[in-house]
C-alpha cells in the first residue's frame, strides 16, 4: 500500500510557504475521491506515481474519505468488492490498456462497477482515444489531477518526471507544458517573479509557455511575493556532473543503494525494529511470493526530518565516520548520565531526554549501518580506479586513462562503462575516430550488438560522438574555475569538495548568476548549447560604476526574497548540496528553493536511454 | 403606515400561523388548466404547460397539434414550440433551467427557456424497446419506469449516463411512486419507493418497497395500500395518502411512523404535496367546489375552497408551495420567524416593540421615548431588534410599504445603537431590491427571502440571463461585485445565434464587450461555437480570431470542417500544448489519405516529433513508412532493429529484420552500423549453428543448458571455453577480430570459472600474454587458491605490484624478498609498511621492522 506520509518532510525551516503548496495537491486529490460517491472505493495507482503521492496525501486521510483499498496498478486482474474503483495514472498508454482490460472482465464477469480513470496532471487526448477506440469509455468517467510540484525537503520540490528521456532522446516536448504549469503555480502562490533567466533550449520552452500562461490568466489579487529571481537550467548544459562519480553521503547512497523520491531500500538487518517487514508489497500485485534467497527490504525515507541525516547528507563521505563516532559518543554519554541522577528532578530531566534520545539512536544505528556498506565500496580498488580515471578527465591530464579500456575488456557493467566513455566523450567535445570506432566495437562485442541502439541514443543525446569541433571544456574550466586541486573536503571552502576537487558547472554558473559583470555571464552562457534568455540590464553600461549595478535577480535575493533555482531535465544530490552550500556562504536571508523535474544520478540517466527498454 | 394589519390574513395552525398571499394575476388569457399538465421550476421558476392527451379536447378550442408552452410564474407566454416527437410522459426542470423531456422511446429532449432545442439523450435501446411508462425528475437527474416494470436512472444530466436498479420484481404497475434524490439519501445514490398494488396478481398487502441500484427492499409499512406518496424538501420524510383514507407521516427508512391524519375521504387527493418542512397540501379537484386542505404536524387542518371549478397546481418550494390557478398565483408559507414576531396581534417582542416606537415617533407620541428606553434596557435587545426588523422586511415578499416601514423601523433602532453596523442593514437593503425587482410583473420570479437563500444569487443570474434579461443581470451583479463575464458571454452568444441571416453582428459584439472591460474572461471561442452551431460560419471564423486561447480555438476549428485543419494545427503548434496537437493529429489522420497526412504533418517539425512519439507507443508501421517519406534512413533502420528485438522474433525472423536494416545502413555515409548490424547477424548464425551441433550440452558451471542464441559475442566466447571447444572458440575469436587483451581475459575467467587450473597454467605457458600475469594471479587469489596464484605472481614484472599480490596470497616472506629487491627507497617502505600492517608472524614483523629502519623509516 501507499507509504505512510509519517516520513514526510515537516517543512520546518521553509522559505517558502511550500507546505501550502502540499496542502494544495492535497485538497485537489482529496476532493477528487469526494467526487466519487459511495463509501466503498478502491484506488489503483500508477507504480511510479506512488511513492511521490505518498508524500502528499496520507493514506489515513485517503481511508477517511472512503477509499477501502489501494492497489498498485500492474496486475492484469483487479478482484475487489469495492463498487468503485478510481485509476489514478500518468498519460501512460500500457496502463490505460490494462484500465481497458479490468473493465472488459468486469463486465464479462457482470460485476461491473463505476470507474473514474484520473491522469495526471491532466486529462489525456491519447489515452482517452484509447478508451474510446476499445469500446470502455462509457463506463469511465474521466478527470485529471495536478500532483504537482511533491515537496521532498524544505528547499526541494519535485515534479518526479522523466523529462530526460522524452525531451532530449524522443523530441516529446509535452511534458513541459506541465513544467510551465508548476511554474505558473508557484507564481500564483508565492507572488509574482521580478527575474526570469533562463539556459537551454527546454528552459527557454518552458518560459515562453509560462509567459503564455501568465498572459491568459485573469488578475487576481496576487500574494505578496516570497520567490524573487528564476533561473531555469537544462540539464544538457551541464551533462559532465551528473557523469562524474559524486562523494557526498546523500549522492553515494543514490549511487549505491538508488533512491527514489526520497525513499531508499535497504536490508531489512539495516533499519532497526524493522526484522519484521511490512508488507510492503501493495495488494493485488502479482500474487507469488517474493524469492526467498533475497534478503528483505525496508523501504525508508531520508530527509531532514531526521536531525543527525540532516546534519551529514550533504557532506563529503571521508567525514561522515567520524561524526557518527562524536555522534555515538555523545549518545552514550547522555545514557550515562541516568547512573549520576541522584535527585527526583534530575531523574525527570533524563526522562525527558530518553524519547528524542531512541529516535537519535535508531537514526544512528541506520546511518552507521548505511556508512559501513559504503566504506566498503569506496575502498574497492574499482571504485577508486575509477574516480581518478575521472579527476584525470575533468582535469584534462592526458596520464592514465587506460581504464576505460579496463572496463570494456573485463565487461565492468555497462551503465558505469557507458558513464565513462560519455564523461570522456563531454570533456573532450568527442572521441577522435579511432577511439571511437574501437570502443564502440569493444562495446557491441561485449555487451551485445543491440546495444548499437543504445550507442545511437547516447549520440542523440550528446553524451556520445566523434570529435568534429574545438572543445571549449577547458576554456570552461579555466573561466569557471571547476578545478580545485586544494578541495579541503572535511572543513570546504568551496563547492568543489562535493566531487573532492571538481566544482559542478551547473553551479558554478548559478554562483556567476550573482556575481556583478553582466557581460561577462552573458559571454559564459554563449559558449555553452542551447540558447540563453538573460534579461537585459535596465540601462545600456557606459560606466564601469554602473557596470557593478545589481541585477533584478542580485536585487531581489538582497531583499530576503528567494531564488528559484529550476533544474529542467534533473539534478543531482551533489548539485543540491553545492547549492545549500552556496546557500550557506551568503549568508543568513539568502535562500535558493530548488525545483527539478526528477532527482537523478547519472546512473539513471544513461539507464533510461538504453536501448531495447 | 399600512391601512390594515400585516396579520389579518393569517390563519392559526395550533400556535403557528400560516398565510397565503397573492403573487400575481395570471396574464394569460382563457386559460383551462384542466386541459393540461403543468410542471413548474422551483423557486419562484417558469412554467413548462402541454396538453393532457387522456382528457377530451374540443377541437376548436385547441390545435390539434400538441404544443409545449412556457410561462413566466406571472402566466406570461415565454415560448413555445409544436411537440413532433412521440408521446410525451413528462417534463421536469434541471437545476440550470433547462426543461427536460422524457419521451415515449427513452429519449430526453432538454429545451431552453426559449424552446430552443439544447440536446438530446437517449436511455438506450431497451427502454426503447419496452417503452417508458412514468417518470420522476428532479435537479439534476430522473428515474424512469418502463411499461416493463423496471427502473431506470439519470443520476447527472450534465454528464448522463443510464443506471439500470435492481430489478424490482413488480408484477402490476405501482399505485404511485417516489424518488429520494442522491443528495437526500444516506448512500448518496438514487433511492426509488414503489407503493405496491394488493390488486395485482401477486396477492401481497399494498407495502412500500425500496429500490437502490443493488438491492430491493420491502419496507414492510403495514398501513398500505398507498396511493399518494410525497417527499418532504430535504428527504427526511414521506407523506403517504392509503386507500383508507388516512395520511400518514413517516421518516424515510419508515422505521417511525410520525403522525397519522384521517381525512375522512376515501377518493385520494389529486395533488398531494409539501408546504415548507412540516406541512401538507392535499388537493381534491371537484365540480362545484374543489377543496384543498393543509394539514399541519399535529393533525390540525385548514380548508381553503377553490370553487371556479377549474383545476389549481400545487407547487413545492423550501418554505411553503405555489399556488397555480387559471386566475392567480399564489404562495402559502407557514409566517416566517420575524414577521410574526413584528406583526402578531399583541406581540411585544424587540422588534414588535422597536416598530410600535418608530410609529409612535412619526405621530410624534412621547410613548415613542418610553418604548425606546425599555428597549436599551440592554444592547443586545436593541441589537435583536434591529436585526428583527431587518429580517422581517426581507420575509416580507413583494411589499415594498412594509418592507420601507420595517427598514426605516430598523435604522431607527441603530440610531441608538452604541456600535451600530451598518453592513447588515446595506446588504437587507440590497436583498429586498434585488427581490423586488425580479419579482415585477414583467420578469416574473416572485421568490421569497428563504427561497433566494437557497438558491443563491448565481442561480438567480443564470435564470435571468437564460430569460435574455441580460441588462437586468448585469446591473444587479454590477451592484453586488460579482463576475460579469458569464452574463455578457450569454449576451453575445444570443446575439449572434439570433443574427439576422444577412447581417453580421460580431463588430458590435466585439465593440461592446471591450467596452465591458471583461475580455479576459470571455470565451470568445464560445460564441464562434455558437455562432457555428447556429449555421454562422463566416461569423463564427470571425469572432475565433479574438479568441487568445489556442485550447478553446483548436476544437472549434476542428469541428469546422476540413479546410480549418492546418489552421488548427497551426494554433495547437502555436500554443505549445501537446495534447492539442495530437487532438489534431489523430483527426486529420481521419480525414485525409495517408499521403496527404504525412504531408501536412511534415510541414511542421514539431507536429511531426509528436506524432514519432506517438506512433513509437502506437503505430510502428507508420513509422516505419513516415521514416522512409522523411528519408531518414539511419532513423527507419533503427527502428526496424529495435522492432527486431522488442518483439523476441523467432531466429530467422530476426535475421531477416536485421538484414533489410543492413540494407538501410549500407546506403549511409556511416558504415560503422551496417558492419555492426553485419556482425550481429554473423554471430546470430554462428550461435544457431554451435545450437545445433553441440545440442543440449551441459555448460561447465551449473549444468543448465546454455542459450546460445542472442548471447553477447564476449560471452559466447566465455561459454565455448568452459566446455572445452577451444577451437571453435579461436575461429570465432579470429573471425571477429576479437582483440588479443579481451580474448585472453575472457580465457582466464572462463577456465578459472570452472577451477581448470591446468588449462590456466598451459595458457600461461603457451606464450607471453598481453595481459600480463597479475590477471592471472587475480583469478586463482578470487577462486581462494593462493598455491595457484603463486604460479604465476614471481612471473609479474613490477616489484611493487608482484610484492602486494604476495601479500593478498599471504606469503609474507615472499613478499619481503620481493621488497627487499625495490631499489626506489619509498616504493620500498611502502610495500613494507603493508606487509608489517598485515603480517602475524612475530618473527616476520621484526625482520620487516629491522628492514624499515634500514631503510631509513622508523
Amino acid at each position: 500500500v501507499v507509504v505512510t506520509m509519517s516520513g514526510a518532510t515537516n517543512l520546518i525551516d521553509c522559505s517558502v510557504d511550500i507546505g501550502s503548496l502540499r496542502e494544495h495537491s492535497k485538497d485537489a486529490f482529496l476532493r477528487l475521491v469526494d467526487s466519487v460517491p459511495g463509501q466503498r472505493k478502491a484506488l489503483a495507482v500508477d507504480p511510479s506515481l506512488l511513492t511521490a503521492l505518498g508524500l502528499v496525501v496520507e493514506v489515513q486521510s485517503i481511508r477517511e474519505h472512503g477509499v477501502e483499498k489501494i492497489f498498485a496498478l500492474g496486475a492484469p486482474r483487479l478482484d475487489t468488492d469495492c463498487t468503485h474503483i478510481i485509476y489514478v495514472l500518468r498519460q501512460d498508454v500500457a496502463l490505460t490498456r490494462l484500465i481497458v482490460e479490468h473493465i472488459r472482465q468486469h463486465v464479462q464477469e457482470d460485476r461491473r462497477k463505476e470507474y473514474l480513470a484520473c491522469f495526471v496532471p491532466r486529462r489525456s487526448v491519447l489515452c482517452e482515444r484509447i478508451l474510446e477506440e476499445e469500446g470502455v469509455y462509457g463506463y469511465v468517467s474521466v478527470a485529471g489531477f495536478d500532483l504537482g510540484l511533491v515537496p521532498l525537503d524544505c528547499d526541494l520540490v519535485s515534479l518526479e518526471i522523466d523529462v530526460f528521456r522524452e525531451c532530449y532522446l524522443e523530441g516529446d516536448y509535452a511534458q513541459l507544458e506541465h513544467v510551465a504549469h508548476s511554474l505558473a503555480t508557484l507564481q500564483h502562490m508565492f507572488g509574482p517573479f521580478n527575474s526570469l533567466q533562463a539556459k537551454g533550449s527546454l528552459s527557454k520552452m518552458v518560459l515562453d509557455l509560462f509567459q503564455k500562461t501568465v498572459d491568459a490568466a485573469p488578475a487576481a489579487d496576487r500574494p505578496a511575493p516570497q520567490i524573487g529571481g528564476v533561473i531555469l537550467i537544462d540539464r544538457d548544459v551541464d551533462l559532465v556532473t551528473p557523469m562524474c562519480t559524486p562523494l557526498t553521503y546523500e549522492a553515494l547512497i543514490a549511487e549505491f543503494f538508488g533512491m527514489q523520491t526520497s525513499h531508499v531500500q535497504l536490508d531489512a538487518e539495516m533499519v532497526p525494529g524493522a526484522s519484521k517487514p511490512p508488507s510492503a508489497a501493495p495488494e493485488g500485485a502479482a500474487p507469488s511470493p517474493p524469492p526467498p534467497a533475497q534478503p528483505a527490504k525496508v523501504k525508508t525515507i531520508l530527509n531532514s526530518n531526521d536531525d543527525l541525516y540532516k546534519d551529514i547528507c550533504d557532506r563529503n563521505f571521508s567525514s561522515v565516520p567520524p561524526l557518527l563516532n562524536a555522534k555515538a559518543h555523545e549518545i552514550n554519554a547522555t545514557l550515562q548520565e541516568r547512573h549520576h541522577a541522584q535527585s527526583v528532578s534530575e531523574i525527570k530531566q533524563f526522562v525527558a531526554k530518553i524519547k528524542p534520545l531512541q529516535t537519535d539512536r535508531r537514526s544512528l544505528e541506520i546511518h552507521t549501518n548505511i556508512s559501513s556498506k559504503l566504506t566498503v565500496f569506496c575502498k574497492s580498488e574499482a571504485f577508486n580506479q575509477r574516480l581518478e580515471a575521472e579527476q584525470y578527465l575533468l582535469a584534462g591530464t592526458e596520464a592514465r586513462n587506460d581504464y576505460i579500456e579496463d572496463c570494456l575488456i573485463k565487461k565492468v557493467s555497462l551503465v558505469k562503462t557507458l558513464r565513462l566513455l560519455a564523461l570522456r566523450s563531454l570533456v573532450k567535445n568527442g572521441l577522435k575516430p579511432k577511439f571511437y570506432q574501437s570502443f564502440a566495437r569493444e562495446l557491441l562485442q561485449s555487451h551485445g550488438y543491440e546495444h548499437l541502439l543504445t550507442l545511437h541514443a547516447l549520440e542523440r543525446v550528446g553524451l556520445w560522438k566523434q570529435k568534429r569541433s574545438k572543445n571549449k571544456y577547458p576554456l570552461l574550466r579555466k573561466q569557471l574555475n571547476l578545478i580545485d586541486p586544494k578541495s579541503d573536503d572535511a572543513n570546504p571552502s568551496d563547492i568543489s569538495f562535493v566531487f573532492s576537487g571538481y566544482a559542478p558547472l551547473s553551479v558554478r554558473l548559478v554562483q556567476a548568476a550573482f556575481q556583478p559583470g553582466w557581460r561577462r555571464l552573458e559571454e559564459l552562457l554563449n559558449t555553452l548549447p542551447g540558447p540563453t534568455v538573460l534579461p537585459l540590464p535596465e540601462r545600456p553600461q557606459q560606466s564601469a560604476a554602473q557596470q557593478q549595478q545589481q541585477s533584478a535577480l542580485q536585487s531581489a535575493a538582497a531583499q530576503g526574497l528567494t531564488t528559484l533555482l529550476y533544474f529542467v531535465g534533473g539534478v543531482t544530490s551533489a548539485e543540491i548540496a553545492a547549492l545549500r552550500f552556496v546557500c550557506k556562504q551568503k549568508g543568513k536571508g539568502f535562500h535558493f528553493l530548488i525545483a527539478t523535474t526528477k532527482v537523478v544520478t547519472g546512473d539513471e540517466l544513461i539507464t533510461s536511454l538504453m536501448q531495447p527498454e | 403606515m399600512v391601512g390594515f394589519p400585516v396579520s389579518a390574513d393569517w390563519s392559526q395552525l395550533s400556535d403557528r400561523f400560516y398565510r397565503k398571499m397573492q403573487l400575481y394575476e395570471m396574464s394569460w388569457q382563457n386559460m383551462d388548466l384542466a386541459k393540461y399538465h403543468l410542471v413548474a421550476a422551483p423557486f419562484g421558476g417558469p412554467l413548462a404547460l402541454w396538453r393532457d392527451e387522456r382528457k377530451l379536447v374540443q377541437a376548436d378550442t385547441l390545435s390539434l397539434r400538441p404544443t409545449l408552452a412556457i410561462y413566466t410564474s406571472a402566466g406570461r407566454l415565454l415560448s413555445s414550440t409544436i411537440w413532433e416527437r412521440e408521446r410525451l410522459v413528462g417534463c421536469g426542470w434541471t437545476d440550470n433551467d433547462r426543461l427536460v423531456c422524457v419521451v415515449d422511446d427513452g429519449t430526453l429532449v432538454f429545451y431552453s427557456l426559449h424552446a430552443e432545442l439544447t440536446g438530446t439523450f437517449s436511455l438506450g435501446r431497451d427502454v426503447r424497446d419496452s417503452g417508458v411508462r412514468d417518470c420522476r425528475i428532479w435537479g439534476s437527474g430522473l428515474v424512469v419506469l418502463t411499461d416493463d416494470l423496471q427502473l431506470l436512472a439519470v443520476t447527472n444530466f450534465a454528464e448522463p449516463r443510464p443506471i439500470r436498479l435492481h430489478p424490482p420484481g413488480l408484477t402490476a404497475p405501482p399505485k404511485t411512486w417516489a424518488v429520494l434524490e442522491p443528495s437526500q439519501t444516506q448512500s448518496l445514490s438514487v433511492e426509488v419507493l414503489l407503493a405496491t398494488d394488493p390488486s395485482g396478481t401477486s396477492g401481497q398487502p399494498g407495502t412500500i418497497v425500496l429500490v437502490t441500484e443493488v438491492t430491493v427492499q420491502d419496507q414492510l409499512v403495514p398501513h398500505g395500500p398507498f396511493s399518494k406518496m410525497a417527499v418532504a424538501p430535504g428527504g427526511r420524510l414521506v407523506a403517504c395518502f392509503n386507500d383508507g383514507g388516512k395520511l400518514c407521516v413517516y421518516s424515510a427508512d419508515f422505521v417511525q411512523l410520525l403522525s397519522e391524519f384521517d381525512t375522512k375521504s376515501r377518493l385520494a387527493p389529486a395533488q398531494m404535496e409539501w408546504c415548507g418542512a412540516d406541512t401538507i397540501l392535499l388537493y381534491w379537484p371537484a365540480a362545484g367546489t374543489g377543496v384543498l386542505l393543509m394539514v399541519g404536524p399535529f393533525n390540525e387542518w385548514i380548508k381553503y375552497t377553490y370553487d371556479d371549478s377549474a383545476l389549481i397546481y400545487l407547487v413545492p418550494e423550501v418554505d411553503g408551495a405555489r399556488i397555480i390557478s387559471n386566475r392567480l398565483c399564489e404562495f402559502v408559507q407557514r409566517v416566517p420567524d420575524m414577521v410574526e414576531s413584528v406583526f402578531k396581534t399583541g406581540s411585544t417582542t424587540p422588534p414588535a416593540t422597536l416598530y410600535d416606537a418608530l410609529d409612535e415617533f412619526e405621530r410624534k407620541s412621547p410613548k415613542a421615548d418610553e418604548l425606546m428606553r425599555e428597549l436599551r434596557a440592554t444592547p443586545a435587545m436593541l441589537a435583536a431588534a434591529v436585526s428583527g426588523c431587518l429580517q422581517a422586511a426581507a420575509d416580507q415578499p413583494a411589499d415594498p410599504a412594509v418592507q420601507r416601514t420595517l427598514l426605516k423601523a430598523a435604522s431607527f433602532g441603530m440610531l441608538f445603537q452604541e456600535f451600530a453596523e451598518p453592513s447588515a442593514f446595506v446588504s437587507t437593503c440590497r436583498t429586498v431590491r434585488l427581490l423586488n425587482d425580479v419579482s415585477e410583473f414583467d420578469v416574473g420570479i416572485g421568490m421569497t427571502h428563504a427561497q433566494y437563500q437557497q438558491c443563491g444569487v448565481r442561480r438567480l443570474l443564470e435564470r435571468l440571463v437564460e430569460m435574455h434579461e441580460h441588462l437586468r443581470a448585469y446591473r444587479i451583479a454590477d451592484s453586488l461585485g460579482l463576475r460579469r463575464d458569464r452574463i455578457l458571454l450569454h449576451w453575445a452568444c444570443a446575439k449572434v445565434r439570433r443574427a439576422a441571416p444577412d447581417s453580421d453582428p460580431s463588430d458590435q459584439v466585439v465593440a461592446r464587450l471591450t467596452a465591458c472591460g471583461e475580455p479576459a474572461g470571455i470565451s470568445y471561442a464560445e460564441i464562434a461555437a455558437t455562432a457555428y452551431r447556429a449555421g454562422r460560419k463566416d461569423i463564427a471564423t470571425r469572432l475565433l480570431e479574438y479568441e487568445p486561447r489556442a485550447a478553446e480555438q483548436v476544437p472549434l476549428l476542428l469541428s469546422m470542417g476540413a479546410a480549418h485543419e492546418p489552421v488548427a494545427l497551426a494554433k495547437a503548434l502555436e500554443s505549445g500544448d501537446a495534447d492539442l496537437v495530437y487532438l489534431v493529429i489523430l483527426q486529420l489522420q481521419r480525414s485525409r489519405p495517408p499521403a496527404e497526412f504525412v504531408r501536412l504533418i511534415r510541414s511542421r517539425p514539431a507536429a511531426l516529433d509528436l506524432l514519432i512519439s506517438y506512433c513509437r507507443q502506437q503505430d510502428v508501421k507508420l513509422l516505419k513508412s513516415l521514416y522512409a517519406d522523411l528519408d531518414q534512413p539511419q532513423e527507419r533502420a533503427n527502428l526496424i532493429v529495435f522492432d527486431a528485438y522488442r518483439q523476441s522474433l523467432e531466429l530467422e525472423a530476426k535475421i531477416a529484420a536485421l538484414e533489410q536494416a543492413l540494407a538501410i545502413y549500407s546506403e549511409t555515409k556511416d558504415s560503422f552500423d551496417a558492419k555492426a548490424t553485419e556482425e550481429q547477424i554473423k554471430l546470430l548464425l554462428v550461435q544457431s549453428e554451435i545450437d545445433s551441433s553441440l545440442g543440449p550440452n551441459p555448460s561447465g558451471q551449473s549444468g543448465q543448458r546454455i542459450n546460445w542464441i542472442g548471447l553477447p559475442l564476449g560471452d559466447t566466447l566465455f561459454h565455448l571455453i568452459q566446455i572445452g571447444q577451444a577451437k571453435k572458440a579461436a575461429k570465432l575469436k579470429a573471425d571477429f577480430k576479437v582483440p588479443e587483451t579481451r580474448f585472453y581475459w575472457l580465457k582466464i575467467n572462463a577456465l578459472a570459472g570452472i577451477r581448470d587450473w591446468a588449462s590456466l597454467e598451459r595458457l600461461a605457458k603457451d606464450k607471453k600474454p598481453p595481459i600480463g600475469f597479475a590477471p592471472f594471479a587475480d583469478v586463482c587469489l578470487q577462486a581462494g587458491e593462493a598455491r595457484e596464484a603463486a604460479k604465476y605472481i614471481p612471473r609479474i614484472s613490477e616489484l611493487e605490484e608482484r610484492g602486494s599480490y604476495w601479500i593478498q596470497a599471504r606469503n609474507f616472506v615472499e613478499a619481503v624478498e620481493t621488497a627487499k629487491l625495490i631499489k626506489e627507497l619509498d616504493k620500498r617502505v611502502s610495500l613494507l609498511s603493508a606487509i608489517r600492517s598485515k603480517a602475524t608472524d612475530k618473527e616476520l614483523q621484526q625482520q620487516v621492522d629491522a628492514l624499515l629502519q634500514a631503510s631509513g623509516a622508523s
